[in-house]
């Protein structure tokens, strides 16, 4: 079976495709991308042999300009991240570099790049921007006031930092020419003013009537064109459209003699800042996800060779109104096919059917000088523009006072269809849906643009009565004054408000006698019908039937292009939403047996093969008949033969590298066809020298299949696919050299760049940017930049997965970066996801979940995995799994729990061994298990006796910890910190016990301590003030006498103490102010059985607040100064 | 501020803060270490699962057949005048 499939595929194939290569292009140019995001990249300066590329790139909200080498490919930025720079200029010899700068003014600055350092030849106070160079010693920009709305041009010779002013007004983007004196400016709305800067005087102005905002201009390296970029959507809808919209590249005339500027890229591309050199038209565009740098030829996406009739076809077969609009321009600029007023109106048309109002108000208003009714356009464009843009469309404010402007306006006109579906818009935008539904229901027109905008009004109207939304596209499709392209559109509309796989006959059966002699109309209807009888057919016979029709319907309607286009579209949607993979294939083959090669639509029919093939195989791969499996072979093969893809080429290798001999074959007699590349040969030949096997794969194997992937063409169809497959190489590379925490930083730089270039060439394709995403997230976890990893994770989980496992390991990945960049709860949800799946082995999930959970701060959740965890676990749970356990337990206050939980730790930890783990230096220490869950149990609220024993037994331990701070990972002066507090905690619970003997002891013990501390770390540490001051009040508050050897010991630590602050050169507010606390209580301490004890506490306390260093404080830090008078006043008051 | 929540955590449950002063082991890892179980193995094995040479075989993606621009259908841009000339 799977042997018949492929080869009636195939035979179709080698019936249509002879060989790849063609004599004249079928479709609109690519254009070449340059450079790669995620960032944005744009604003390309490029020099003269076109080997470098400057450009800005904007990240993290800042930009810099970065430096692209196109031989080497290396990327350097030339500025750093701290400051945004923009707007790079090469001068003419290409050794100096100029940007706007924003350092040392927030407006910008001029600077240029001098060796390393960035020097600025401007200073801070005025907007400086927009630089460019007249010769190598002269360099231009722009001074603009606050507004922008006032510019200086400005020239200075950079050595002698003389400055010329040279055009004072309305100026925008300045630009020269080769010529070195022909300069380009923006000035009012949308003229271009050229200038001689030699004899100062204006040359001419360029008014161009376009749409939108004219953006950056630039002159050709011959000065004989100006390419510029224009605006023209409102992309981001907030009604205006400027240089934050999306724009299109035109190339006008300088000389003036052609008043028409030419179209080169169309509007859903987006680009803008042309750069042209000598050969070809650099620019930025942003179609992919991001802005990056692109070129393509001087002339633009539209093929020079096409002819009238060549732009026509593309015209029709366009599938954008995006790209009609470009093709229009082009029949009109270069032959003049159309008139200035059919371009316009056709372009109102194209711009009103994808829903851009704004432009379609310009040429609304353009025409509107030859009919009312493009006033009543205008004026509906305009207020629907604005509706649009209305957050939660109530009719208030400022937006009600215009609708009623207009709805007056629109009464002013005579009356006529479309100025009362005008009306009809205005009830709709004020929210009187029924009112305009009513309008709406008796108008009628022969006018094809009013009836379009009257169906969409009753769709909007309609609310949940589709009915009469249907009955509208069914007038329409009926109307036969419509043309066919028209008429079948709204058959396509009125397909889709069928329910996806339920039986359509009675609905096309009610139209259909409607119907009457349109032949067409009944056929597609027909055509429906058994589409769905092939969906439900019981059996191979009954199928067979249902196809046959098929076919032969196929064979009536073969010249009728749109009604063809149709008839496949349909039958590509309703089988693939059907799941019938084989019958879609047939369709899929007839579809490319009937359209010519040689035609416009050619291109469009192999890329939808390519994609349904694609979707095909991939079926058959997941399909659960077992007989239906190995058909994938077949589909990828299809895809193989129609575009040479690399996806279906990598599929279709991993599938065979267990009958290599068959592979070689059918690509031996593929490449002899012409239908597949040499390059094609070689990429699947190293994927089984790579994949088949791939830890025998060694560096050297490595490298070699990576160079060679270096050297395939970029037009591939399909390239992310080999983009992948050498980030996999790099990122493998990067691993083997990894050695602890080292790793070669460029290798993991070209991995990235690899998968990031993947990304954008599979910008619509979810199979190659899942992998991209995923080993990137791998990529950067492996080198331990977690913030980044953790990013590319939670872009990855934003796609279905191939299985469940995989879905566990992305999320159970994704859960550790984000636990490892701080994002707790996120890490905790990632985790819970994947649980929701149900791995095979539950209990790593909960272990992770929990102790996510409890990082989270979630300690229920926390306590809830603990559970089930340690019922999974039983006796094999380990002493650190009991101390998690207790502490979220005693979070909690579940303190019986958290205690059994702890004395289990302990009593593991006793009996556990330290492990190596991960890495040189990570050993897993039973020692601090028990340490930390001693603490821990001394903590919670249980009986004195119960915390002084585990109190006693972490404070036996400090000695042994101490000894291996380092392998334990603590820091020693915290540790000693940690051992004096716990020390004067013990003291204090042996108080409550009433052992005041072994209590004094203790306190002793703390002091020794106490003293070592400052020895090792300094007398005036945090440690050693709170400490005495602890010791004294609690020796003064519970009477207690201190020994002889005591009182020596705290006063020889009062004196080093006293010692070292005298040799503090300039000692920080809080440690004098700490020092000042530590000798008004050693004083109350002293004076504690004096009898005179208040007045003498009075008089020498206040000798201490009058010291000098205090004094400082009370002239800089005023808040502190009193804090330490109120302490005074404490302490005077406990001494009564 | 996470960082200072983390430290206060640390704090807490260690009695101690633990500091990369030898290794450069960030106090995530050695945290999850002490407080964690192991399952090196699997994590290694995930990490293995993880890594694509090539495009995941996706039943389903986002890009949905019927809402391809590929199978759409255009309105005339000149209803009132005859339809443009086709070849």
């Amino acid at each position: 079976m799977r042997t018949r499939q492929g080869m009636f595929l195939a035979w179709m194939m080698s019936l249509s495709l002879p060989a790849l290569a063609a004599d004249k292009p079928q479709k609109l140019a690519q254009l070449e991308k340059i450079t790669v995001g995620p960032y944005d990249n744009f604003q390309s300066a490029v020099s003269d042999d076109e080997s470098v590329i400057y450009f800005t790139r904007s990240q993290n909200l800042s930009s810099q300009i970065m430096r692209y080498d196109m031989k080497t490919g290396q990327i350097r930025a030339m500025t750093t991240a701290d400051t945004d720079a923009k707007n790079p200029a090469l001068s003419p010899n290409g050794k100096e570099l100029a940007f706007t700068y924003y350092r040392r003014d927030a407006k910008g600055d001029i600077c240029l790049l001098d060796g390393d350092e960035i020097l600025c030849v401007t200073g801070p106070g005025a907007a400086e921007h927009s630089p460019f160079w007249v010769d190598n010693e002269t360099l231009a920009f722009v001074r603009s006031n606050d507004a922008g709305t006032q510019s200086k041009l400005i020239f200075l010779t950079v050595k002698s930092k003389k400055t010329d002013l040279v055009i004072e007004g309305t100026l925008y983007n300045p630009s020269l020419a080769k010529d070195g004196r022909t300069l380009v400016y923006k000035g009012k709305g949308n003229e271009l003013v050229l200038f001689d800067i030699k004899s100062r005087q204006p040359i001419r102005t360029l008014n161009l009537k376009l749409a939108g905002s004219t953006g950056p201009a630039q002159f050709s390296v011959d000065g004989q064109s100006l390419y510029f970029a224009q605006y023209m959507l409102d992309s981001n809808r907030d009604l205006r459209i400027d240089g934050r919209d999306a724009a299109a590249i035109f190339r006008i005339a300088a000389d003036g003699s052609k008043k028409d500027p030419e179209q080169l890229t169309s509007l859903n591309q987006n680009c803008s800042y042309p750069f042209p050199t000598a050969r070809v038209l650099y620019m930025t565009c942003a179609f992919e996800g991001a802005l990056d740098v692109y070129r393509t030829s001087l002339t633009g996406i539209v093929p020079t060779e096409w002819t009238k009739d060549d732009l026509w076809e593309a015209h029709r077969a366009a599938r954008s109104y995006s790209d009609r609009i470009l093709l229009l321009n082009h029949l009109q600029a270069r032959f003049q096919a159309i008139s200035e007023r059919e371009l316009m109106e056709r372009t109102l048309s194209n711009f009103i059917l994808w829903g851009e109002w704004l432009p379609a108000a310009f040429y609304a208003e353009s025409l509107s000088q030859a009919a009312d009714d493009y006033k009543v356009h205008k004026i509906l464009l305009d207020t629907y523009a604005n509706w649009v843009a209305l957050p939660r469309k109530e009719n208030l404010g400022a937006f009600a006072q215009k609708l009623d402007r207009q709805r007056g306006q629109l009464e002013s006109l005579p009356a006529s269809p479309l100025q009362k579906v005008a009306l009809g818009y205005m009830d709709l935008f004020a929210n009187r849906q029924r009112e305009a539904r009513a309008r709406a229901e008796k108008i009628e027109s022969d006018d094809g643009l009013t009836l379009y905008w009257l169906t969409l009004l009753i769709n909007l109207s309609a609310e949940k009565n589709s009915d009469q939304y249907r009955l509208t596209l069914e007038k329409r499709l009926l109307n036969r004054d419509l043309s066919e392209e028209t008429r079948l559109y709204y058959l396509s509309r009125w397909f889709e408000q069928l329910k996806p796989g339920t039986d359509p006959t009675a609905a096309v059966d009610g139209l259909k006698a409607k119907v009457g002699q349109d032949i067409l109309i009944a056929d597609l209807l027909e055509h429906e019908k058994q589409l769905y009888r092939v969906v439900a057919a019981a059996n191979r016979d009954a199928t067979r039937q249902e196809m046959r029709a098929i076919v032969e319907r196929i064979k009536r309607l073969k010249d009728d292009y749109y009604g063809m286009r149709l008839l496949f579209n349909r039958g590509m949607i309703v089988l693939y939403q059907a799941k019938k993979s084989r019958e879609l294939s047939t369709i899929m083959s007839l579809w490319l047996t009937y359209v010519k090669k040689d035609t416009k639509e050619y291109p469009f029919a192999i890329e939808a093969l390519r994609q349904n093939s694609l979707d095909l195989a991939y079926r058959f791969y997941h399909s659960d008949n077992p007989q239906e499996k190995p058909l994938a072979n077949g589909a990828f093969m299809d895809s193989i033969r129609t575009s040479d893809d690399l996806e279906s080429h990598y599929q279709y290798a991993l599938l065979h590298f267990g009958n290599w001999g068959e592979l070689e074959t059918a690509y031996k007699s593929m490449q002899q066809d012409g239908l597949i590349r040499a390059e094609s040969r070689m990429f699947v030949e190293l994927m089984r020298k790579i994949l088949l096997q791939p830890e025998k794969a060694d560096k050297g194997d490595l490298e070699d299949a990576a160079e060679q992937l270096d050297r395939m063409r970029d037009d591939h169809v399909g390239v992310g696919t080999r983009y992948l497959f050498q980030g996999y190489l790099y990122h493998r590379l990067m691993l083997m050299t990894e050695k602890d925490f080292t790793f070669d930083r460029d290798l993991s730089d070209k991995a990235h760049r690899a998968y990031l270039f993947a990304i954008d060439a599979g910008w619509n394709n979810d199979r190659i940017k899942s992998s991209a995403y995923q080993n990137l997230g791998l990529l950067h976890s492996s080198i331990r930049n977690y913030s980044l990893a953790a990013e590319f994770y939670l872009r990855r989980n934003e796609m279905n997965y191939p299985a469940v496992e995989m879905k566990q390991a992305v999320l159970w990945l994704q859960a550790k970066a984000m636990y490892k960049s701080y994002r707790f709860a996120e890490a905790s949800q990632a985790i819970e996801e994947a649980l929701k799946t149900q791995p095979k082995n539950l209990l790593p999930f909960h272990e992770k979940a929990a102790f996510y959970a409890w990082n989270a701060q979630n300690y229920e959740l926390a306590a809830d995995h603990y559970t089930r965890l340690m019922a999974g676990l039983g006796d094999k749970a380990k002493a650190s799994l009991w101390l998690s356990q207790g502490y979220v337990q005693g979070k909690l206050k579940r303190t019986a729990e958290a205690e059994q939980s702890l004395q289990k730790a302990v009593t593991l930890a006793k009996q556990e061994k330290p492990t190596r783990t991960e890495g040189v230096s990570l050993v897993y220490q039973p020692i601090k298990v028990q340490f930390v869950a001693l603490g821990l149990l001394a903590r919670l609220q249980l009986t004195i006796t119960k915390k002084m024993s585990a109190i006693q037994e972490r404070l036996a331990m400090f000695p042994g910890i101490m000894e291996q701070a380092k392998t334990l990972h603590f820091q020693e002066e915290t540790l000693s910190a940690q051992q004096i507090k716990e020390t004067q905690d013990l003291a204090r619970w042996q108080l409550e016990a009433g052992q005041k003997k072994e209590a004094m002891g203790t306190l002793e013990q703390s002091l020794r301590l106490t003293q070592e501390h400052g020895t090792s770390f300094g007398h005036l540490a945090h440690t050693v003030f709170v400490s005495l001051k602890n010791l004294m009040i609690l020796i003064r508050d519970q009477k207690l006498e201190p020994s002889a050897t005591m009182v020596a010991t705290l006063d020889k630590t009062l004196e080093n103490a006293q010692k070292e602050f005298a040799e503090e050169r300039n000692p920080a507010a809080e440690v004098r102010a700490k020092w000042t606390e530590v000798q008004l209580i050693a004083l109350a301490f002293r004076l504690r059985q004096d009898p005179g004890r208040q007045k003498n506490f009075a008089d020498r306390s206040q000798s201490i607040l009058t010291q000098e260093s205090v004094q400082f404080l009370e002239k800089e830090k005023p808040a502190i100064y009193a804090g330490l008078q109120g302490y005074r006043e404490a302490l005077a008051q406990s001494l009564r | 501020m996470r960082r200072l929540v983390m430290i206060t955590v640390l704090s807490a449950f260690l009695g101690t803060a633990c500091v990369p002063d030898v290794y450069l082991i960030d106090r995530q890892t050695v945290l999850e270490l002490e407080a964690s179980g192991e399952w090196q193995e699997l994590d290694q094995a995930y990490q293995k699962q993880a890594l694509n040479p090539g495009p995941q075989p996706l039943e389903s993606t986002s890009d949905l057949v019927e809402t391809r621009q590929i199978f759409g259908m255009t309105h005339s841009d000149l209803e009132k005048k005859p339809a443009p000339k086709s070849k």
